[in-house]
């Protein structure tokens, strides 16, 4: 009996811990611990690379390649070193594969907060257009993407130099950006310009408010100067997609070619690309039905739909931009300067659109 | 066939027991000419006829039915029966049908009864088709019984209308004089189907009916004394044809001006000018007959409105008819008095006109005059439809007021210009309608057409229509919009769940529920889609849409059909050849859409090539050498005469001709044979200067075995360009003496006799011959 009643005081009794020794584990406690073991790589990107011989193309090609991951770095610096690495080597890899992956990895910097890393890319960008425009524009695509997404950023200085990178695409690839993006392009330059797209429901009503389009428009001679370029930008896009070229020899033969030429191989790349085919879209908010028809649906709608030719380019502009780019143009017309001879340049080509349209 | 004919005698003793299969033999062999025969017609066939008429006065029903058919099938196909009895079953059938329609209530009582009645009236109207235009025939067998027979069908139409009119339409048409003495019971009879029962019938009843009321104005009634001091004008024939007419389009303004109560015609000054241009009865004159009574519309039942599209569509219809029927004469059409109703219809509608102020604005009352003046828009179109389909460019004069009319058709949004895709879908049936119109209208004016707006609002609507209708899609934002709803007790709960049965499918199966779009509309979309693409340039987002739904619906077609229909190989084929503002066509997309069937358009427009026959000038190039004159291969024309001497190209005089083939011999032998025989120009070289001896040149070749692979240098002969010349070259050459003797020497003159091969052979001289002499 007292052996059994020291056994069971010794399951009720606190074992005392020895100073020096650790506590004691349960006998039912499970070891969980494991240890975790790592290999390094250090030399994986040329096990990833073909080693096709010590030819130097191949070698820029993969330094290329290595260093689109630096154009993420946190260090606004090595962005822009790597942008002037890249420029220098344009002329080496402009006909490689790696250009396209190259393109992929700078476009975002569009959007980049430091304002020498987007001059750096906008150098890079001008010296690829200069070697082959070509590349832009198989590229014009992603590129609308991200001068879009600039033109609706929320820093003001991105959304500010939005209109320099237009300017280059229109340099190299404008017939493309025309066709794909020419709503999309005339909102978004409205909102860097500061200017309204809703009809005025009075004219006695004036808004107060201050919305971010706004910010852009401060009275800072930055802020003017980049007025001046977006306006320039924006003449120079609605230039290209209004105005033809129209070439002094013309004759009957090249109409007679370029009916032709519709039955031949197609010069340009994507040639089906505007019929979205293969593309699902999603049905805008003023199809559903008892949603109000307002000017904004309406140019939702129209952002969908590729404007292949001159007439309904111009068609579209004067129906829901004419007027209210005139009536801005008034008040940098008559705030004059720089702007203002540009403003006065601009309402000259609308009204020669205007006639262009109106003789058709 | 065989020679051999069923003897009638026959087909008589099995007559009457025959039928099924039997019936249907019996039937086919009575087809057969050997019948036509007029000795047969005092044995056999009168027999035969014997047995037939016992048929057609037998009391059971299936008996007449088949005598029906017999006697249809003797008189069609047998001239000889058709003349020397056609009186008498036209007697026997006749009374046959006077005794049924007697006793109509009861004949119709089974339906054995009923298909024998309309075999027998049907068979008089075969029997009465085939007598008429002979005119013995017509004087002695169907003058005399139409007197009785044209009654019987007029009282009998009341009842089958489908059946007798027509018989009776034709009967008015050719029998105008006979027709007369029953014209005012038959006028009573039409007049009650039309005001009672005549949107009960399906369309061609319909039609029939207002086809038989116009065909009504061949005949004058009422005819007035003639006043000797207007005798002077000239009468014309179709005065009361006219009358007729003139009598339809005077009710439109009535009814029209009743509209006046529901939109209020003083805000718009056109409109009112419109309802004042209407045909309206000169003041003073009751020689116009109204024919239907007063319309009764009552506010308060919002359904009473919809009398007024019923009375509109019929005296539309009536108008159609008048306009359209053939007539023994010329009619004069006041065409400019029924576009002025056809703009005033068209401009009824909603979008332009306000309602008036004193109407209720309940929902009753305004859905019910928001649907009816679409349909009456509906009854304009369909007029124009038919009026530009027989007077065709006519309407040119009218057509830019005509295009504002309906393009007030199309439905827009409210406060907008944008059409409204919504409410397309209940107007379907119409737009097809609409589309018809578009198109004539279009291949009337050509390209020279600066319309534009209305075409490209038409062009949005009909890819509108291609579109599957889905009648989900309300439903679902509807319920998002009464989700937020008070809980409900248990007892509400179960008692929601009972109503509802099983609606899991919606949810899960929402695609099962959407409803195809039908052939019938893709045909119309796309035939008004080629006519459009044809003439106009349409701006480039709707030409990417039109492209873009031809493509992805003839992909889809072909998945569910397993064939691209028609209509869409001739839209991708317009589409190809009219790319608008395109930069480059869809033609490898359509060439890869039609690779399992091809296309003989795009086959052209990918291989072009030359039509064979045509000249063509091969000239040699140095590659064979100082010796080689340039050669000139040219082919003959048909009527030229085609000898070796009359040719006067010059052939190519070979000095070295052992490097050159003896194929190129065998061809220039054949060729030569086919010049002689054949006129036409089959690519057969001429040669102008024979070196060498003719008669052996002009044997039959030897060298066999190198001829099949010869016929296809042949072919190469005929369209090959002036190219580079090899050994192998593609030319006519004429061997020198030496290889051709060598070659010949071998053969020698009888092995030629004894080849059977050749056609045409100029023998040697044959020695043995001489010899023997």
């Amino acid at each position: 009996m007292a052996k059994k009643k020291t056994l069971k005081q010794q399951d009720f009794q606190k074992k005392k811990l020895k100073v020096g020794k650790a506590k004691a584990k349960p006998s039912n406690l499970t070891d969980t611990s494991f240890v975790a073991r790592t290999i390094s790589l250090p030399n994986q990107s040329k096990i990833n690379t073909n080693n096709s011989g010590t030819r130097d193309s191949t070698r820029t090609e993969e330094e290329v390649l290595k260093r689109i991951s630096l154009c993420r770095h946190h260090s606004a610096v090595t962005r822009k070193e790597t942008l002037v690495y890249f420029k220098q080597i344009i002329p080496k890899v402009i006909n490689s594969k790696c250009i396209t992956q190259m393109l992929s990895g700078c476009f975002p910097l569009i959007c980049d907060e430091d304002m020498h890393v987007r001059i750096a890319l906008l150098e890079l960008l001008e010296e690829i257009g200069e070697h082959d425009e070509n590349v832009l524009k198989l590229h014009s695509r992603a590129f609308v993407l991200f001068i879009n997404s600039g033109m609706t950023h929320i820093t003001p200085s991105v959304q500010r130099d939005s209109g320099k990178f237009l300017n280059c695409a229109i340099k190299y690839c404008g017939d493309e950006i025309v066709r794909s993006a020419w709503i999309k392009i005339l909102r978004g330059m409205f909102g860097v310009l500061g200017w309204s797209l809703e009809k005025k429901s009075s004219k006695k009503t004036v808004s107060m408010g201050i919305n971010s389009a706004s910010v852009v428009n401060m009275n800072s001679s930055k802020a003017q100067k980049a007025r001046d370029i977006n306006l320039e930008a924006l003449l120079n896009f609605v230039k290209c997609g209004c105005l033809e070229e129209t070439t002094e020899n013309a004759s009957v033969n090249d109409d007679n070619q370029f009916i032709f030429d519709k039955y031949m191989l197609p010069e340009f790349s994507q040639p089906y690309q505007h019929l979205k085919l293969f593309t699902k879209e999603f049905i805008s908010g003023s199809t559903i039905k008892g949603s109000p028809v307002t000017s904004t649906s309406t140019l939702e709608t129209l952002s969908g739909i590729s404007f292949q030719d001159y007439p309904a380019r111009r068609k579209v502009l004067i129906e829901h931009f004419y007027e209210k780019i005139m009536e801005h143009l008034q008040s940098l017309i008559a705030d004059g300067g720089e702007c203002g001879k540009k403003a006065n340049a601009f309402k000259g080509t609308l009204e020669r659109i205007r006639l262009v349209d109106l003789e058709a | 066939m065989s020679n051999e004919i069923l003897p009638l005698s026959v087909v008589a003793k099995r007559l009457e027991h025959c039928s099924g299969y039997e019936f249907q033999c019996i039937l086919r062999t009575l087809k057969s000419p050997k019948y036509v025969n007029q000795q047969l017609l005092k044995s056999d066939l009168s027999v035969l006829i014997a047995k037939l008429l016992k048929l057609l006065r037998s009391n059971d029903d299936y008996h007449v039915w088949k005598g029906c058919h017999v006697a249809a099938v003797l008189c069609s196909y047998n001239p000889v029966v058709l003349s020397s009895h056609a009186d008498g079953l036209l007697h026997v059938i006749y009374s046959k049908v006077e005794q049924k329609a007697q006793y109509y209530s009861s004949t119709v009582g089974t339906p054995q009864g009923k298909v024998t009645l309309i075999n027998l009236v049907r068979t008089i109207g075969i029997l009465m088709d085939l007598v008429r235009g002979k005119p013995a025939l017509t004087r002695e067998a169907l003058t005399p019984k139409l007197g009785a027979i044209i009654p019987t069908l007029v009282s009998l139409s009341q009842f089958e209308p489908q059946l007798c009119l027509p018989i009776i339409k034709k009967l008015l048409l050719r029998s105008t004089t006979t027709f007369r003495p029953h014209i005012n019971k038959f006028r009573a009879v039409l007049l009650n189907l039309l005001l009672k029962d005549y949107h009960h019938f399906d369309k061609s009843t319909r039609r029939l009916i207002s086809d038989c009321f116009a065909y009504l104005h061949l005949i004058k009634q009422n005819v007035q004394a003639k006043d000797d001091n207007q005798s002077h004008h000239k009468s014309f024939q179709d005065d009361n044809w006219r009358m007729g007419l003139l009598s339809i389009l005077f009710q439109f303004k009535p009814v029209i001006s009743l509209c006046n109560e529901l939109l209020d015609f003083n805000a718009d000054s056109d409109m009112s000018k419109l309802v004042e241009s209407l045909p309206k009865p000169p003041s003073g004159t009751n020689s116009f007959e109204e024919i239907f009574p007063s319309l009764s519309v009552d506010m308060n039942s919002p359904m009473t409105l919809w009398d007024i599209v019923e009375r509109l569509s019929t005296l539309v219809d009536l108008t159609i008819s008048f306009i359209s029927v053939p007539t023994p004469y010329a009619i004069r059409v006041p065409l400019g008095g029924i576009i002025s109703v056809c703009e005033t219809m068209l401009a009824l509608t909603t979008t332009y006109l306000p309602l008036q102020r004193g109407l209720r604005r309940d929902a009753e009352l305004t859905s019910t005059i928001n649907d009816i003046f679409p349909q009456i828009q509906w009854q304009a179109i369909r007029m124009l439809n038919h009026l530009t389909g027989i007077y065709g460019k006519c309407v040119l004069a009218h057509l830019p007021s005509l295009i504002a009319s309906v393009e007030s058709f199309i439905p827009l949004k409210h406060g907008s210009m944008t059409v409204d895709l919504d409410r397309i879908q209940a107007l379907r049936g119409a737009f097809v309608d609409v589309f018809e119109l578009a198109a004539t209208w279009i291949s009337y004016m050509g390209h020279s057409f600066d319309e534009t707006t209305f075409f490209t609002k038409l062009v949005e609507v009909s890819l509108c229509l291609t579109d599957d209708i889905n009648p989900l899609n309300d439903m679902f934002v509807v319920l998002n919009r009464n989700s937020r709803k008070q809980a409900q007790t248990k007892k509400q709960k179960n008692a929601s769940k009972s109503y509802t049965g099983s609606m899991s499918d919606l949810y899960s199966h929402p695609k099962s529920f959407v409803c195809r779009s039908s052939l019938r509309v893709f045909n119309a979309v796309n035939k008004f889609l080629i006519t459009i693409c044809s003439f106009v340039r349409l701006p480039s987002n709707q030409q990417i849409k039109v492209i873009k739904n031809a493509i992805i619906i003839a992909v889809k077609q072909k998945a569910e059909l397993g064939y691209i229909p028609k209509s869409f190989i001739n839209l991708l084929r317009t589409l190809v050849l009219y790319p608008g503002n395109e930069r480059v066509t869809i033609l490898p997309i359509a060439v890869t859409l039609l690779k399992d069937c091809g296309d003989d358009v795009f086959n052209a427009i990918c291989n072009p090539r030359l039509p064979m026959g045509a000249v063509q000038i091969v000239e040699e190039t140095q590659a064979l050498g100082a010796d080689l004159n340039s050669a000139t291969i040219q082919y003959p024309e048909p009527s030229s005469p085609q000898t070796l001497e009359s040719s006067e190209h010059a052939e190519v005089d070979v000095n070295k001709g052992s490097e050159l083939e003896h194929s190129m011999k065998c061809d220039v032998q054949e060729d030569i044979q086919m010049t002689e025989e054949e006129t036409k120009a089959t690519g057969i070289v001429t040669v102008d200067k024979i070196t060498t001896d003719t008669t052996k040149i002009f044997k039959k070749r030897v060298i066999e075995s190198e001829e099949s692979n010869e016929h296809p240098a042949a072919k190469q002969l005929k369209i090959s360009e002036p190219e580079e010349v090899t050994n192998t070259v593609k030319e006519v050459i004429l061997e020198t003496d030496l290889p051709a003797s060598t070659s010949y020497q071998k053969g020698g003159p009888e092995d030629g006799d004894e080849d059977d091969d050749s056609e045409f052979e100029i023998p040697a001289i044959e020695l043995s011959e001489d010899e023997d002499d």
